[in-house]
């Protein structure tokens, strides 16, 4: 212990006389160690830790898979078949894809909130327990007698919910005496029976939590459902797989036209929570793991560098006495006092990557709205520190400990060598330069995917488009004609608005509301059965006329719906361009049928097909054309249809007029701020983004350290080589000749450490091809780019070096001899 | 280089002044030194009398502060630093006390080192490293590391090195001074050999056994010349 003590005593005294050295040690290891922390937190929570609920190992999400490949969502009728029959779970509960937005009366104005749909269960699976009142019964959450318009049908026991801490502290003022207060959810009163903890989520983002009733959706052909159970204690995975496969092999055998190919599959809830996050976050820690390795690197070239201006004082040590041992462990405790001193002031670091990643990564997925700052993360800042510490001083050490004695005590050399410790920094040099060039080209082959992704073409002009959403409730326009009615006026007064240029109706804009597949065919080609496998899958879309004119969708021929499309004329449809292609090949579909079969319809629908629309993303801005079809909504008119409106106004002057004329037609008719079209792509291009800008500025910063390494060493390899420079000059050399020298061989070097990082690149980017849009894995494109901004930059990190070297006087130079 | 008659170093006057912390520092003063073609000139005095400072301005290392230098035909005074460099490289070898070998050059390469300055192409400067070295009797040692020679045989790669570029003179710095007496007197011999074929050779030693070996002797005290002898030569 008294060693240790000595040996830190010393270790700081040196530091301490040496402040700049130290200084950049601590500043460039705190970088390192802390972006590498910060990371882990994320990582931690998403790699290698489980879900907020107690015995996450039980907990299950189970999946349909048709045909083998897995999918996402149950049928709510195959899910009840599962919760009867399957004894492996203690508990299997169902949360209804969503949120639904739903209007919310009797507050000071209407408002929108977000409901999910849940069935009674849930929160007893998860185990989880409301902080006011209680959850649901199952009476609460048994099938309706009777179906009513919208998603949920009228109980025989009163409508009940549970809200959301927030919504509690939003919405009552957190009093306590919520319980048994009256929510108004679309026109239908709802008694609040419970407040649910501050942070709960699952799956969605919720204010209000509702029974799960049997409702319009009962098919088993529809799938709208995320099944999760906890499994008994006992019985594992495979012993439950197995229970559900063999159910699911009786549904088909019971139910053929839907349950053919189908089955369940079974993920740890964690696992399958974090399938989309774990490769984001593998390369983020990657990243910032070779950005630590570039920062070790440097520190290791300026230990190399100091351990050289050190060999008489070590040469001394050794004179009187010491063991190399003990000189070894006297240097590296040198440099694990400054990674210790970097890794604490990396925790600062770490602290602020930590607040900005949950957001960035939409770590709320996993119940994370928060990453903590606790025990774990300061252990692992401790570890990486000492290990950090270690690994940079090691070699360094070794070889600062291997002087020829005599000669450093005589303090004679008779040749000026660069010698072996030089060639060791550079090659240090090289390998951070070869590992910047592999961030580099990550981080431009996200960008350019990036790049491309924001400018693809998306089948309309997002420019200027602002959204709204409206729901009418049920018992107020109870039928079809009453809301077709509605929306038609309403549209009409708001192509009236000053300001606004056009404005369309759809029941599902693009990106703000996604999926709604139907199936379809052609009368000449039938399915064999309703499976929806065996038929066209198409996005279904209902709209008013003078949708595609305010979208700006190209119609390529025929018409658009029209007024006169209304209940008892023949349907008719729009098709895109795919599903044209899909249907019909080359020949026209114009006048031709369609056939579709979508939820609710008590038989299959045959459309005639009245014009062609160019293609358009619906989802994802990444995603391939999808075949798509757009009926007349006064045909099938909805409870719910969004607003698309164009204007070259101000949006908050545009929503109070919005709500102005909302209002005259319906004061109970909540009107949300307008959403952004534009804002709608960035949130469905934010993980790219994410990773794109991540990835970017652990780059830069690896890119930065590996030009100051680059610098450091040169710098320090032409005071070094004064003497050098000097004898070179007393030939005869020309300072052109000085400064080539310099310049080739810190430019050499980070041409070395290029070549290696492209082949390096090259091996590992091939890795990142599923996280790319349009920009290949190996774009030669990004190889160059990053290639060439890393030359510059080192070329610049050589030049300073460079001209100083050209400042050395022969005389000078030579008279220190 | 050639020059219009036998003077081939004219110091008029020189002067050397250095300036540290306001303390003016007279390193040379009203020097005045001729050095023919062909001649074998020491110049001796105690330590800090001036001699390298001297050295320095003969082989344009340094310039003086006051007074006249010209090497053969060209005036050193109005030369501009890339001048100088090439002027330096044609005309003077360097002959250091400390060797001055570059450690990760080969003696090859060391030798060439002159002559890549020069620009001179390939096979021409292999040539004429071959003929220096073979001169300085280092032939076979062509392809060693300076570290795996001993200070003798550095020695005379660092000749080699000096008139590897066929050079006016040759400037030899204390070229003993690191040498033992055995190595020293062979790098004598040496000096004195080429000599006799005809090289101009300028010493620095304070050393009077190594002074008497040359021509002429110069001494310096105080950065003036006081004394100038002339022995025969015995090589």
């Amino acid at each position: 212990m008294d060693t240790l003590r000595n040996d830190l005593r010393l270790a700081l005294r040196s530091l301490a006389k040496h402040p700049g050295f130290a200084a950049s040690v601590i500043l460039t290891l705190a970088l390192g160690i802390g972006a590498t922390t910060g990371v882990f937190s994320a990582a931690h929570a998403v790699l290698l830790a489980s879900v907020p609920y107690p015995d996450p190992d039980r907990l299950a999400l189970a999946r349909r898979t048709q045909d083998g490949e897995v999918g996402n969502l149950v049928s709510m009728l195959d899910y009840l078949d599962y919760r009867e029959q399957a004894g492996s779970f203690s508990s299997l509960a169902t949360v209804r894809f969503g949120p639904d937005r739903m209007n919310s009366s009797g507050g000071t104005r209407p408002e929108r909130v977000n409901a999910l749909t849940v069935s009674f269960n849930l929160f007893s699976t998860l185990g989880v327990a409301p902080v006011l009142g209680r959850t649901f019964t199952a009476e609460e959450g048994a099938p309706a007698p009777t179906v009513a318009a919208g998603t949920r049908g009228r109980a025989a026991v009163p409508p009940v919910a549970l809200i959301s801490h927030g919504y509690w502290h939003r919405r009552f003022g957190g009093v306590p005496d919520v319980l048994g207060r009256t929510l108004t959810l679309m026109g239908e009163p709802v008694t609040v029976i419970g407040v649910m903890p501050e942070g709960f989520r699952f799956l969605s983002d919720a204010d209000v939590w509702l029974p799960m009733r049997r409702a319009a959706d009962d098919e088993r052909r529809y799938h709208n459902w995320y099944v999760v159970g906890r499994l008994r204690p006992g019985v594992t995975f495979a012993q439950a797989q197995a229970e559900v496969d063999a159910i699911s092999a009786r549904l088909a055998a019971l139910y053929p036209d839907s349950n053919t190919g189908k089955g369940l599959h079974l993920d740890r809830l964690h696992e399958a929570l974090v399938e989309t996050l774990r490769p984001q976050v593998l390369l983020i820690m990657t990243a910032v793991a070779v950005m630590l390795l570039i920062a070790c690197g440097n520190v290791a070239g300026l230990v190399l560098a100091r351990g050289v201006t050190r060999r008489a004082e070590i040469a001394t040590r050794v004179a009187l006495g010491a063991s190399r041992a003990k000189l070894v462990r006297q240097l590296v405790t040198e440099t694990v006092v400054l990674a210790l001193l970097g890794g604490a002031a990396g925790l600062v670091v770490a602290a602020a990557v930590q607040r900005v990643l949950p957001a960035l990564l939409d770590l709320g997925a996993l119940g994370i709205t928060a990453l903590r700052f606790d025990a774990r993360v300061v252990g692992f800042a401790l570890l990486v520190s000492l290990l950090t510490g270690t690994g940079v001083g090691i070699v360094p050490a070794l070889r600062s400990t291997s002087v020829a004695v005599v000669e450093e005590l005589k303090g004679a050399t008779r040749t000026s060598t660069s010698g072996s410790g030089a060639r060791l920094s550079m090659v240090l040099v090289g390998a951070q330069v070869a590992l910047s060039l592999v961030l580099l080209v990550g981080s431009s082959l996200l960008v350019r995917s990036f790049a491309r992704l924001v400018a693809a073409d998306l089948g309309f002009e997002p420019d200027r488009l602002l959204a709204a959403t409206f729901v009418l409730p049920p018992q107020k326009y109870p039928t079809g004609e009453t809301r077709a009615r509605f929306y038609e006026g309403l549209l009409a007064d708001i192509r009236a608005l000053p300001g606004v240029t056009a404005a369309g109706m759809v029941d599902r804009l693009p990106f703000l509301a996604r999926y709604g597949d139907v199936g379809v065919w052609t009368p000449e080609r039938p399915p064999a059965t309703r499976v929806s496998s065996t038929s066209l899958s198409a996005y279904y879309r209902r709209t008013l006329p003078g949708y595609f004119a305010a979208m700006r969708m190209p119609l390529l021929a025929g018409r658009d719906v029209a007024g006169s499309d209304r209940t008892g004329a023949p349907p008719v449809l729009v098709i895109n361009q795919t599903m044209a292609k899909a249907l019909y090949r080359n020949e026209s579909p114009i006048g031709r049928k369609v056939v579709a079969d979508w939820v609710g319809a008590p038989a299959p629908v045959v459309f005639e097909v009245v014009g062609i629309v160019a293609d358009a993303r619906i989802n994802e801005v990444g995603e391939a054309p999808y075949p798509t079809m757009y009926a007349s909504f006064s045909q099938f008119p909805s409870a719910r249809l969004s607003l698309a409106i164009r204007s070259g106004g101000e949006m908050a002057a545009l929503t109070s007029s919005l709500r102005d004329v909302v209002g005259r037609h319906d004061a109970d008719i909540p009107v949300e701020e307008l959403a952004t079209m534009k804002g709608a792509i960035r949130a469905s291009t934010m993980a790219q983004q994410t990773l794109a800008t991540t990835v970017s500025a652990f780059s830069l910063v690896a890119l930065l350290l590996a030009a100051v390494g680059l610098f450091g060493v040169l710098a320090y390899q032409v005071n070094q080589r004064r003497h050098e420079i000097g004898i070179r000059m007393a030939l005869g050399a020309q300072r052109g000749d000085i400064l080539a020298a310099v310049l080739r061989s810190g430019l050499l070097t980070a041409g070395a450490g290029v070549v290696a990082g492209v082949v390096a690149a090259l091996a590992v980017t091939r890795l990142m091809s599923s996280l790319l849009y349009a920009v290949a894995p190996t774009d030669p494109a990004s190889f160059v780019m990053a290639a060439g901004c890393l030359l510059v930059v080192a070329g610049a990190a050589c030049l300073v070096p460079a001209l100083r070297a050209l400042s050395v006087e022969p005389v000078q130079a030579l008279r220190y001899e | 280089m050639s020059t219009g008659n036998q003077t081939l170093i004219r110091m008029t006057g020189l002067g050397k002044v250095f300036l540290t912390d306001e303390v003016e520092t007279h390193a040379l003063a009203d020097v005045h030194l001729e050095i023919e073609r062909g001649e074998y000139v020491a110049i001796a005095g105690p330590s800090g009398c001036g001699k390298s400072t001297l050295l320095s301005i003969m082989g344009l290392l340094d310039t003086p502060t006051s007074g006249q230098y010209a090497i053969g035909d060209s005036p050193a005074d109005a030369l501009s630093p890339r001048e100088r460099a090439k002027l330096r490289n044609l005309t003077i070898g360097f002959v250091f006390q400390n060797f001055n070998l570059i450690g990760d050059l080969t003696v090859a390469e060391n030798v060439a080192l002159p002559l890549v300055y020069r620009d001179m192409r390939p096979a021409m400067r292999k040539e004429w490293v071959r003929e220096a070295l073979a001169k300085v009797g280092m032939e076979h040692r062509a392809n060693h590391f300076p570290a795996q020679l001993s200070g003798g045989q550095q020695q005379r790669v660092a000749v080699a090195r000096a008139l590897v570029g066929r050079p006016l003179v040759m400037l030899a710095d204390e070229p003993t001074g690191n040498l033992d007496s055995r190595n020293g007197d062979a790098v004598m011999a040496l000096l004195a050999e080429l000599h006799a074929g005809g090289a101009t050779i300028c010493m620095v030693t304070h050393d009077p056994r190594y002074a008497d070996r040359a021509q002429r002797t110069v001494h310096l005290f105080d950065g003036r010349v006081v004394d100038e002898s002339v022995a025969e030569l015995t090589a």
